[in-house]
């Protein structure tokens, strides 16, 4: 496989610390930013995600979550993708799963006109890509992806209990929303899987009706090796961001002055 | 925190090519079972999560598809190509395959419940042209096809087929222009079943025996829905190794997962009637299944290599 195809451009957060909601012109809609989605707790960021349907549909529901919290922070509802429409464009099917070739360009074509687009790296050799995404106001939550070592590490042992090893390549990657990178190194994931796992447990946090098993916190190094040893065009890192940034960029100079 | 490590090395450069390929363009549950040369054979397999509604919790059980889909690397203009079966081809199948799980799990699960379905009152009412044979043939001791449908003659093809039904498993025999009763029916008379429990036996044995006539050549498909109903709700006690009680939604959820359709008819009444079947048992909100059913259920399983390939937790 070739180097890493990095197409991002600098994604680091040039507006980042600013607490104050403003508003601005993004892919010629009017757009609302809150800057203090950084300082959120994860919990509220999570307010609302739903838990995946079937074993095999974690990203089209990761996708789903993601672009319902970026429309929310963005005052765009042309980006909310219903459920159903996330599957159909993942191209899903109950036994075969999601046709991931087909991800990007479906997205990029619903998302086109919501003055969207999707971004993905493949073979990221940095972590710091996924924390520049995180910190960037621009961008969605980022995802990402983790081998099957995640999952016997976070799943109870009572669901796996009839789980056993197999044949190279059995398993599959899982998608998570990374919520929070913390400067004592801990990270809180999304977990749409261990949030349906759990659905019936009623542990609550806060006033989110959301299974305290659904944010999973694990130390960076951790996450890390689950996602450096995903299998599928791993490490991997995927989000949503506005199509035309320096133009969104000049209206936010333009509106908050330099 | 955020210090960047090397990425994993590569062993085989072709190998990692095709997984990715066919991982990106066809499905990540593809898993590689052999490689010849350039030539890599894939099968499916992935996990089930299998809802227990009474307790709350899932059980993750793998679901094994033998598809043997083939898929070739050739060097060409210094890059790798990769050729073999496009998305709908795998696909296809790969639904053909499950399809034929869900049948084989069917069919052993049939004999297991043959007696109990044909109380279902639309499974029974279909039937009735067998019974009333067989009433006739035990009250007089003899029976025509002019006798026994003088009321209601069926077609003439209808009428022989029904006798020829009965008498290929033995429940009656010609005798000069007559039926009498066949060594199977003397057999459980011997056994001291007698009307009406006997008519029942017999009908669940018809029903055990010639699914595939009753619904082929009668066109009877009025218990196919019962079935599958039955199958949807068993096997994925099979796939978890023990009973699993499933409410209406997991049991719905079963249902299409397996057949890939949502049920034709009103499953609300067709589940009802599975309980009033004795083939299930409803508990409060929840389906339960029946102990001696799933016993014999998973024996036949262990027993049928189409099932022991799928469902790898049963060997």
């Amino acid at each position: 496989m070739a180097g890493e195809p990095d197409r991002a451009e600098s994604t680091t957060g040039a507006h980042a610390g600013k607490n104050h909601p403003t508003t601005l012109f993004i892919g010629g809609r009017r757009t609302k930013i809150d800057y203090s989605k950084r300082d959120t707790p994860s919990v509220a960021l999570a307010e609302g995600f739903d838990f995946q349907r079937y074993e095999n549909d974690c990203e089209p529901c990761q996708i789903h979550n993601i672009l319902s919290e970026l429309g929310r922070r963005h005052g765009n509802t042309k980006l909310a993708v219903p459920y159903g429409q996330s599957l159909r464009l993942c191209h899903y099917h109950r036994i075969f799963g999601i046709r991931e070739q087909s991800v990007l360009p479906a997205f990029k074509e619903r998302l086109k006109g919501a003055g969207y687009k999707p971004r993905e790296l493949e073979r990221c050799r940095h972590w710091s890509r996924v924390a520049e995404v995180l910190r960037d106001d621009y961008c969605s939550l980022p995802l990402i992806s983790v081998s099957e070592e995640y999952w016997a590490r976070v799943t109870k042992p009572e669901y796996l209990s009839r789980f056993q090893g197999g044949p190279e390549g059995r398993d599959l990657d899982h998608v998570l929303v990374v919520l929070r990178i913390s400067s004592t190194g801990e990270v809180d994931l999304y977990d749409s899987f261990q949030g349906q796992l759990s659905r019936s447990h009623h542990s609550l946090l806060g006033e989110n009706l959301l299974p305290q098993q659904a944010i999973v916190q694990l130390p960076v190094q951790e996450v890390l090796k689950y996602w450096r040893a995903a299998r599928y065009k791993s490490p991997w890192v995927w989000w949503v961001e506005p199509i035309d940034r320096e133009r969104a960029a000049g209206l936010q100079r333009t509106l908050l002055g330099p | 925190m955020l210090a960047p490590e090397p990425v994993q090395e590569v062993r085989d450069p072709v190998r990692e090519s095709v997984l990715q390929f066919v991982w990106g363009h066809v499905s990540q549950h593809l898993v590689l079972r052999r490689v010849e040369g350039r030539k890599f054979s894939f099968d499916l397999e992935k996990l089930e999560s299998i809802y227990n509604a009474q307790s709350g919790q899932y059980s993750l059980v793998p679901l094994r598809l033998e598809l043997n889909l083939q898929y070739r690397a050739e060097p060409r203009q210094g890059q790798l190509r990769v050729s073999g079966p496009s998305l709908s081809e795998a696909l296809r199948s790969a639904e053909a395959r499950y399809r034929a799980v869900a049948e084989s799990s069917q069919s052993v699960l049939l004999p297991s419940l043959y007696d109990r379905l044909v109380k279902v009152p639309s499974v029974n009412l279909t039937m009735s042209p067998l019974r009333t044979i067989l009433v006739q043939l035990d009250e007089e001791g003899s029976v025509t096809p002019e006798t026994a449908f003088h009321h209601r003659l069926p077609t003439r093809e209808k009428v022989d087929r029904y006798f020829g039904l009965l008498a290929g498993l033995g429940y009656i025999r010609p005798q000069n222009s007559h039926y009498v009763h066949g060594p199977s029916f003397e057999g459980l008379r011997r056994r001291d079943i007698h009307s009406p429990a006997i008519f029942q036996r017999i009908l669940g044995d018809v029903i055990s025996k010639k699914s595939a006539y009753l619904t082929g050549v009668l066109h009877w498909s009025m218990m196919v829905p019962y079935l599958r109903w039955s199958n949807a709700f068993y096997f994925r006690s099979l796939e978890v190794g023990e009973l699993t009680p499933l409410d209406r939604n997991a049991f719905s959820d079963s249902y299409r997962g397996l057949y890939q359709s949502q049920a034709k008819g009103n499953e609300l009444s067709q589940m009802t009637h599975l309980v009033d079947a004795d083939v299930i048992r409803k508990e409060d909100r929840f389906y339960v299944g029946e102990p001696a059913i799933f016993r014999a259920f998973s024996r036949g399983a262990r027993a049928s290599s189409d099932l022991r390939a799928a469902l790898p937790g049963l060997n």
